[in-house]
C-alpha cells in the first residue's frame, strides 16, 4: 500500500499486465524513446524492449489498424492516442471495423485504446475534447472513464482482459493532481461497475471522469448549506450501471447528472432518458445536468472557465434540484 | 326571470320516444350548465340528460316512468337566481313514479341484442377478463393531470408524489389541502412522509393501500449488448402491480363476471328479478326474431394453428408497434369479412318481402357487459380495413363498450354480426339473429384436438365456426359455401403485409 498518483496507478497497472501476460504490448507516437506525452509508459523501452513498446508513426488510423490485426491474431494490444481527439483520425478502423468483427464472423478482438482526454489544461480545440460519446453510441465497444488511482488501475487491468475492444478514457487534468493509497498488487475492477464515491440522501450527482472531483468538492459546500448529496462515479459508460443509478434515484428521487463533454448529446443525455423512462415515478424534481457548453474547447483561460462545469455550477443545479 | 326548458333530445335516428329513468335533480336545486339532470331510456340507449345551462330546476313535467316525445318538454329550469326560492316552492314535488329497479343503475348506453345464448365479451378488448378491480379515486385523479393535474385540481404533483399517494389510498382532495414547503407551495415528498406521520400519529384510520395503476417500473432495457464476456449489469425488473387480465384466452373457462352473482336474502326460497327496460327490450328482440325467421345454424371446423402460432410469436410485437393487444377477434373479422365479399347473399337485411343485399359490411360485435348486460357495437366498412384497421376498431369498439362510452351512431347500421360464445368455453352456440338482419357468426372455443392431415396424426388448434341464418333467404347451399371460404380464409392467413413489423 502506498500512496500513488493518478499516471502512477496506471502505469503500474500496465505494467504488471504487461509482465503478466506476454501477449500484451503496447504501440503510440513517441511511447518508447520518449516515454509517452504525458511519461506514463516511462521506462517501459528499457523493461519489455522495442518488440513489445513500439514507436509509430503519427498515424492514428494505422496504430488502431495494428491493433485490431494483431488482437484477431491472438495479441493482445494497448494503442494510445497522444490526446483523445486523434482519435478521429483512426474512427473508422474502430466504429467499422473493431466493434463489428465479433458480431460479423464471430472474432474477438481483444484490444485497448488509452485517450489522455478533458480540458482545464488550456490545452484549446485540439487537445481537451471529451469524445466519449461518439462511442457510447457504438454496440461492440466498450468504454470506461475512471476518476481515481484506484479505479484507473483496476479498470485498465480489467480492459487488457477484456475479450472486446475497450476505450479507456485517461483524463489529463487527473493524471498528477489526484493522489490516493492503492494496494500492491493485482486486483481488477469489473466494466459496467459504478462506485459511490460519497453516499447522501438528498440529491444524487450522477457523473465520471474529472468531473467526480468538481461533483464531491461541490457536494462538500452543500453539505455545509444542510444538502446532503449522493455522488454516484458511473466509471463505465459502456456499459453502464443502470442498477446502481435505479438505486441512487430510488433513494434520493432528485438527480443532478454532469459531465465535462458537451451538452448536446452528450452521456447525460442517456442517464437522463433511462431515469426518465424506467424511474419516472420515483422522481420529485426534474432531472438537471451540467456540462460544457456546445462549444469547441476555447484557448483563452476565462473563456475555457466560462466554457466548462466547475464546482459552483454543479452546487447551483443541486440546489436547484433540492428547493424544487 | 328567463325559464328554460329542458328537452327529450334525439338520441338516434329512427328514435321517437324516450322514458324517463330517474331524475337526478330536485325541484329546487341548483344546476350548472351541463350538469346530468336527469335519466331516460329508449330502445337503444339510456343517458343521462345534461342540463341547457346553468339554474335551478323548479318544476319537473315529466316525472319518473312517464314516456315522451322527442323535442316535448321534461323539465323547466329558472335561469334567474334570485326567482329560485319562491318557484321552487310551487314546483310539484317528483312523482315517485316506480323506475324499474336496475335501471336506476346504468345511466349509459346499453343495447337489446338478439345474439342469445352467445356473447363476445370485449371484441378486441381483452377476453374472458374478469372484471379489472375498482381502482381507487385517488388513481383517477391522480394521474389524470400530468403535470398540469386535472380532475378537479390544478396543483402540480411529482410522479414520485403521485406514486406514494396512490400505494398509501391518499385521495387527491386530502393532497390539495397538504401545505407544499416546495416551489411555489409545491407538495415534496417529504412533506407527504411528514403528513403520513402525522396522521398515523393522531391515531386517523389510514385508507387500506390499493393495487393497480401504473406499472412502477418495466423490465431494465439494456444497453447495446456486448458480444462476448458479458458484463453487463443486469437490471431487475420491478414487481408490477398491474393486474394484467388474460388475453385472448379462449382455451380454459373464464371466471364469471362477478355481476352474474344473485345476491341472496336469508330465508328467502328464490329471488325474483323483475324485467328492467333493458331485459324487456332483449325479450321482445328474441321472441320477435324467432318468430319472425326460421334459423337454420350450420357448422364447420377449422384448424387455426398457424393463427395461434402467429398470435403467439407476434403479439408483443404488435402490441409495441400499435399500442394494443393483438386478440383472435381481428381473425375472424378479416376472413369472415372476405368470405362476405364473395358471398354477399349473407350481408343482407329483409325488408318486408324484399331481401336489400348491403353493400357496405358493417359488422356487429356482441360485447359482453361486466354487470351481465350485452351491446353489439358494429365495426364499419370491414370492406375498407385492413388487418390492423380491423384490429384497431374492434379494440377500440370493445374498449368503449365495457367503459359504456358508445354513442348511438355506434350500435346502428350492423348488416352482419359477429358473437363468441368461444370465450366463455362454448364449444359452440346457435345465436339468434339480430333482426332485420339474415345471418349471425358465431366462433367457439379454441382447443387442441387430434386431426389427420397427410395420414398422419397431429395436435392441431381447431375450432368450431357457426352461422346461423335466416332459411327465408339463405339457403343451405351458400351458408357451407360461406362457412367454407372462411374456413378457407382462415387456415391460409398470410400475415405478409398485413401488419407493419411483420415480414
Amino acid at each position: 500500500m502506498a500512496v500513488k498518483t493518478y499516471i502512477e496507478a496506471l502505469a503500474d497497472g500496465l505494467r504488471e499486465e504487461m509482465v503478466r501476460d506476454k501477449s500484451v504490448y503496447m504501440l503510440g507516437e513517441d511511447i518508447g524513446q520518449y516515454g509517452g506525452a504525458f511519461k506514463v509508459t516511462k521506462g517501459f523501452l528499457d523493461e519489455f524492449g522495442p518488440e513489445r513498446i513500439v514507436d509509430t508513426p503519427l498515424a492514428e488510423s494505422a496504430i488502431i489498424g495494428v491493433a485490431i490485426g494483431s488482437a484477431m491474431m491472438g495479441m493482445r494490444p494497448v494503442a494510445e492516442m497522444q490526446f483523445a481527439d486523434f482519435v478521429a483520425c483512426g474512427f473508422n478502423q474502430l466504429i467499422n471495423n473493431a466493434a463489428k468483427m465479433h458480431y460479423r464472423w464471430g472474432a474477438a478482438v481483444p484490444m485497448v485504446v488509452r485517450l489522455p482526454s478533458g480540458g482545464g489544461v488550456r490545452g484549446g480545440p485540439f487537445h481537451s475534447q471529451n469524445p466519449e460519446a461518439w462511442f457510447c453510441h457504438t454496440p461492440g465497444l466498450k468504454v470506461v472513464a475512471p476518476s481515481t488511482p484506484n479505479d484507473a488501475k483496476g479498470l485498465i487491468k480489467a480492459a487488457i482482459r477484456d475479450e472486446n475492444p475497450v476505450l479507456y478514457f485517461e483524463h489529463k487534468y487527473l493524471y498528477r493532481r489526484i493522489k490516493e493509497e492503492v494496494p500492491d498488487g493485482d486486483f481488477a475492477i469489473e466494466i459496467g461497475k459504478a462506485d459511490i464515491k460519497r453516499p447522501g440522501a438528498d440529491v444524487s450527482i450522477i457523473t465520471y471522469g474529472s468531473m467526480v472531483h468538481l461533483s464531491l468538492e461541490a457536494a462538500k459546500k452543500l453539505a455545509a448549506e444542510g444538502i446532503d448529496v449522493e455522488v454516484v462515479d458511473l466509471r463505465s459508460l459502456l456499459p453502464y450501471d443502470q442498477q446502481a443509478i435505479a438505486g441512487t434515484v430510488r433513494k434520493t428521487n432528485r438527480a443532478v447528472v454532469v459531465h465535462e463533454a458537451t451538452r448536446t448529446c452528450g452521456f447525460a443525455a442517456e442517464v437522463m432518458a433511462f431515469i426518465v423512462e424506467e424511474l419516472f415515478t420515483h422522481l420529485d424534481a426534474p432531472v438537471k445536468r451540467v456540462t460544457s457548453i456546445d462549444a469547441p474547447v476555447p484557448y483563452s483561460p476565462p473563456l475555457e472557465d466560462f466554457f466548462m462545469p466547475n464546482a459552483d455550477k454543479i452546487a447551483a443545479a443541486v440546489r436547484e434540484v433540492a428547493a424544487f | 326571470m328567463a325559464r328554460v326548458d329542458i328537452i327529450m333530445p334525439q338520441l338516434g335516428e329512427s328514435i321517437a320516444e324516450g322514458t324517463v329513468v330517474k331524475w337526478l335533480k330536485k325541484p329546487g336545486d341548483k344546476v350548472g350548465k351541463d350538469e346530468s339532470v336527469l335519466e331516460i331510456t329508449t330502445d337503444k340507449v339510456d343517458s343521462e340528460i345534461p342540463s341547457p345551462s346553468a339554474g335551478i330546476l323548479v318544476e319537473i313535467v315529466a316525472p319518473e316512468g312517464t314516456t315522451v316525445g322527442i323535442g316535448k318538454p321534461l323539465g323547466i329550469l329558472e335561469t334567474d337566481a334570485t326567482a329560485a326560492a319562491g318557484a321552487a316552492k310551487s314546483a310539484p314535488a317528483p312523482e315517485a313514479a316506480k323506475a324499474p329497479e336496475a335501471a336506476k343503475a346504468s345511466p349509459d348506453v346499453k343495447t337489446p341484442v338478439t345474439a342469445g345464448d352467445s356473447v363476445l365479451p370485449g371484441a378486441g378488448a381483452p377476453m374472458a377478463a374478469p372484471a379489472p378491480p375498482p381502482e381507487p379515486a385517488v388513481v383517477a385523479h391522480a394521474s389524470g393531470g400530468n403535470g398540469g393535474g386535472n380532475g378537479g385540481s390544478d396543483r402540480f404533483y411529482s410522479p414520485l408524489v403521485k406514486r406514494i399517494a396512490r400505494e398509501e389510498g391518499i385521495a387527491l382532495s386530502e393532497l390539495d389541502r397538504l401545505a407544499g414547503t416546495g416551489q411555489g407551495g409545491r407538495v415534496t415528498k417529504d412533506d407527504l412522509l411528514g403528513y403520513m406521520e402525522q396522521r398515523k400519529a393522531g391515531g386517523v384510520a389510514m385508507p387500506q393501500a390499493q393495487p393497480g395503476g401504473m406499472p412502477m417500473m418495466m423490465p431494465g432495457q439494456m444497453p447495446a449488448g456486448m458480444p462476448m464476456m458479458p458484463m453487463m449489469p443486469q437490471f431487475s425488473p420491478m414487481p408490477q402491480f398491474m393486474p394484467m387480465p388474460g388475453m385472448g384466452a379462449q382455451a380454459g373457462p373464464p371466471a364469471t363476471p362477478p355481476a352474474y352473482k344473485i345476491a341472496r336474502e336469508p330465508g328467502a326460497a328464490e329471488t325474483r328479478i323483475p324485467w328492467d327496460n333493458i331485459r324487456k327490450k332483449i325479450a321482445a328482440h328474441m321472441v320477435m326474431s324467432k318468430s319472425t325467421s326460421p334459423h337454420v345454424t350450420s357448422c364447420a371446423e377449422v384448424d387455426v394453428t398457424t393463427i395461434v402460432s402467429f398470435r403467439e410469436t407476434y403479439k408483443d410485437v404488435f402490441q409495441q408497434s400499435q399500442g394494443f393487444k393483438l386478440t383472435y377477434t381481428p381473425f375472424f373479422l378479416h376472413a369472415v369479412t372476405k368470405a362476405i365479399q364473395d358471398f354477399p347473399g349473407v350481408n343482407a337485411i329483409v325488408d318486408g318481402e324484399t331481401t336489400v343485399i348491403k353493400h357496405a359490411i358493417n359488422l356487429g360485435m356482441a360485447v359482453a357487459m361486466d354487470d351481465g348486460g350485452l351491446i353489439v357495437p358494429v365495426l364499419k366498412h370491414a370492406e375498407d380495413k385492413n388487418f390492423v384497421g380491423l384490429a384497431r376498431n374492434a379494440d377500440d369498439l370493445g374498449r368503449r363498450a365495457k367503459s359504456k362510452k358508445l354513442v348511438p351512431d355506434d350500435i346502428s347500421g350492423g348488416t352482419f354480426t359477429i358473437t363468441n360464445p368461444g370465450v366463455f368455453g362454448g364449444l359452440w352456440g346457435t345465436p339468434i339473429i339480430n333482426q332485420p338482419q339474415v345471418a349471425i357468426f358465431g366462433m367457439g372455443t379454441i382447443n387442441k384436438r387430434v386431426a389427420v392431415i397427410n395420414n398422419m396424426i397431429a395436435i392441431r388448434d381447431m375450432i368450431y365456426v357457426t352461422l346461423s341464418y335466416d332459411h327465408r333467404v339463405v339457403d343451405g347451399a351458400l351458408s357451407h359455401l360461406f362457412l367454407a371460404r372462411v374456413k378457407w380464409y382462415l387456415e391460409n392467413f398470410n400475415p405478409m403485409g398485413q401488419i407493419p413489423g411483420v415480414i
